[in-house]
């Protein structure tokens, strides 16, 4: 059963559609992504799952609450945004202490949840300087760490590690999974396809303010199966005249060419032997050079460039 | 509980902020001690301005003027430089020397024989009602020094009675006998001043006085340049991220702003308490005659400063909008009320419009309470009413744009 539901949400600023309809549901305990371009809507789709923005069309359901449940829709709720929303004049302990205080923990509950935290983030030897001497990863662990202190039941993270170092990136990484598997619901929004590959179950693509692919990671890629290449050298014109209906050729620009053989299909289910002897003997017949023999793997960058014409970072 | 954690945090945060610290906390005190020193009211500490720096010409030179004369010497607060003739004591207040020039003119003898006993008792009335012009005298100041030039005339006026009215009583027959009975050692001494009694200070007088208007004009000012300092707050918080995050806590939109409003609330207070208190001790400034309700003045005051600076502070959205609202609002508002000047001097009509501001009802209040021997007690909760009236109007429609800001 989904913990959130999220049903044709629309939300225009000054009559520019920003979200235009975007509908999924995360269930308890799974890691959904949320992909797509700069400016493609995931950021105000996230605000509206949040109750932060009022969608102009829509329903959200977070355990069968509206976020005008006010308090208890948002005790339910943490929220990692794209900023470093914590206080540079504040320690780390002071950061956590003060919006533990937000979400009613007091006392020594609230002192047992600062520590467990800081020991999360891993921030505990720097738990008292001041936030505004960390790094730029720390300052990313403890904004993560202050969505965590009241325990939600679901997590948005928008945008986690923009400027993180890599030792940082794998931490955040590997503590968004653990708490997959505290059972608690997480929403990864990241133009990285490369972390949302990494991490998601199921990943919403979005783009132009609508969701375009919406499924499980497997089932996606497999709409992209993987390709086996060659890399060949010679008369670019040429190569192509003879590879003509039997192979596509792609100009790689360094004089060389791309030559798609074939698609694996499906955990490599299809048996490229014929195609291969095929394109082998009208290079040979062109005398063009093989240079290198490559496997494109299939990816969400691939996915993304097929349904929509255009790369993720355009 | 979730807004006093606010508080809370606010405090430490703008304890750390040395810079807006200095601003609402030192600043007004360098100004007010600036001001003081201008005045001369540093813990009794005199400069030349609280002494009428005269040059005077007898040209009488008779022994009713010379009384005159040795009265004015006599008196604290007037430097007397006695000189040969009238142009060289006009000559002198040209070249800035002097701050008056006084002639006493050769018909004074002639004109203070010519006075009875109720001409210097009623002076208003009889041959003195024309002043010291009455008596032949003249006083010359540069057009910018009317003030000054009114308090030397003022002065020599009373120096001038207080020296004439011996020698008519001792000419009239009933003063004559009266005098006898009740002081039969020194008949003069009843009515003819020591020469060197030291009198009251006029320029200390005019100094408080000034004290007492303009301190409370700059104190209020001075309570709204918060909303600099609040919307800047906002602002942080919002390039931060951390007002997004607090707005997604399970804490009510009120419960935010007013935990955001209190810790300058409180700082606006102390501002104000601070600048009241360094007045009285560094300066000698009265709380008038109930100090006690200066603080409610203060409190009321700081209210509606501090919810005018919220409702800003919910408008805004770059540093230059906070300066370009803040900076105009706090100059026109405080130029409009009368923090500038006294607000007797403003014209009708702009004395009427400045009830839009809550500048004019603090400093109406302020008004009764620090000039008026018997402050209309309730005239001012009327104006402390209406600055807690004005701060609901502002929190309210703060709290209505917070709550729209972005949805």
């Amino acid at each position: 059963m989904s913990l959130l539901e999220a049903s044709h949400l629309r939300k225009c600023y000054d009559g520019h559609p920003a979200v235009v309809d975007v509908s999924f549901s995360v269930a308890a305990g799974e890691i959904f992504g949320l992909l797509g371009p700069n400016g493609a809507g995931k950021s105000t789709t996230m605000l509206m799952v949040a109750g932060l923005l009022r969608p102009d069309a829509g329903t959200v359901l977070l355990d069968g609450m509206t976020p005008a449940r006010g308090k208890a829709f948002r005790m339910s709720l943490g929220m990692v945004p794209q900023e470093l929303a914590v206080y540079p004049e504040l320690s780390a302990r002071e950061n956590l202490s003060f919006f533990a205080g937000l979400y009613r923990l007091g006392g020594g509950v609230r002192r047992t949840r600062v520590a467990e935290v800081l020991a999360l983030t891993g921030l505990e030897p720097n738990a008292d300087a001041l936030v505004g001497t960390f790094s730029g990863g720390m300052k990313r662990r403890l904004n993560l760490g202050i969505a965590l202190l009241h325990r939600p039941r679901l997590l948005i993270l928008d945008e986690p590690t923009v400027g993180v170092d890599p030792q940082s990136r794998s931490h955040l990484l590997e503590r968004v999974r653990a708490l997959s598997g505290e059972g608690r619901a997480v929403i990864y929004a990241s133009h990285y396809m490369e972390e949302v590959q990494a991490i998601c179950d199921r990943v919403a693509i979005v783009d132009h303010g609508r969701v375009i692919a919406c499924d499980t990671l497997a089932t996606l890629l497999g709409r992209v199966p993987g390709e086996l290449e060659l890399v060949v050298a010679g008369a670019e014109r040429r190569i192509a005249d003879c590879l003509a209906g039997v192979a596509r050729v792609e100009p790689t620009g360094d004089g060389a060419a791309r030559v798609v053989v074939g698609s694996t299909g499906q955990n490599g289910s299809v048996d490229l032997t014929g195609p291969l002897a095929r394109v082998l003997d009208a290079l040979r017949a062109c005398d063009a050079q093989l240079r290198s023999v490559e496997m494109r793997e299939s990816n969400l960058e691939r996915l993304f460039l097929e349904l929509t014409g255009h790369r993720l970072r355009d | 509980m979730g807004m006093w954690q606010v508080v809370k945090k606010d405090l430490t945060v703008l304890g750390r902020d040395r810079r807006a610290l200095a601003v609402l906390l030192v600043m007004p005190l360098v100004f007010i001690a600036i001001l003081g020193l201008s005045t001369g009211k540093l813990l009794g500490w005199r400069n030349e301005n609280e002494t009428l720096r005269v040059a005077l010409a007898d040209e009488s030179g008779t022994e009713a003027s010379r009384a005159l004369v040795e009265a004015l010497e006599g008196r604290a607060g007037i430097d007397v430089a006695r000189v040969a003739s009238r142009d060289t004591a006009t000559g002198l207040v040209e070249e800035g020397e002097r701050t008056a020039a006084v002639v006493l003119g050769p018909e004074y003898e002639e004109r203070v024989a010519a006075l009875s006993l109720a001409d210097a008792i009623e002076p208003e009335r009889g041959k003195l009602a024309g002043g010291i012009a009455s008596l032949g005298i003249e006083v010359h100041a540069k057009p910018s020094q009317t003030m000054a030039r009114a308090l030397v005339e003022q002065v020599v006026f009373g120096a001038a009675i207080r020296t004439i009215l011996p020698r008519i009583a001792r000419r009239d027959p009933v003063a004559r006998v009266y005098l006898a009975r009740v002081r039969p050692a020194e008949p003069a001494a009843a009515t003819e001043p020591a020469a060197g009694r030291p009198a009251t200070n006029p320029m200390a007088s005019y100094g408080s006085e000034v004290y007492q208007v303009v301190v409370p004009g700059y104190t209020v000012m001075f309570s709204f340049f918060l909303i600099n300092i609040m919307g800047r707050s906002f602002l942080s918080e919002q390039d931060l991220g951390t007002l997004r995050r607090l707005r997604l806590a399970p804490i009510g939109p009120s419960a935010l702003l007013a935990g955001k409003t209190v810790p300058f609330l409180i700082i606006s207070v102390l501002q104000g308490g601070l600048l009241f208190l360094f007045g009285r001790l560094l300066f000698g400034m009265s709380w008038g005659a109930r100090p006690a309700m200066l603080l409610l003045v203060i409190a009321s005051t700081s209210l509606a400063a501090t919810s005018l600076g919220l409702l800003v502070a919910t408008l805004v959205r770059s540093d230059a909008q906070v300066s370009a609202y803040a900076n105009l609002l706090v100059i026109t508002m405080a130029g409009i009320s009368g923090c500038f000047m006294p607000r007797d001097w403003l014209p009708g009509a702009m004395r009427r419009a400045s009830l839009a501001t809550p500048h004019a009802w603090a400093l109406m209040a302020y008004d009764q309470l620090l000039t008026r021997a018997r402050p209309d007690v309730p005239r001012v909760l009327e104006c402390c009413l209406m600055l807690a009236a004005f701060a609901l109007g502002f929190f309210l429609l703060g709290a209505w744009r917070f709550r729209h800001a972005e949805s």
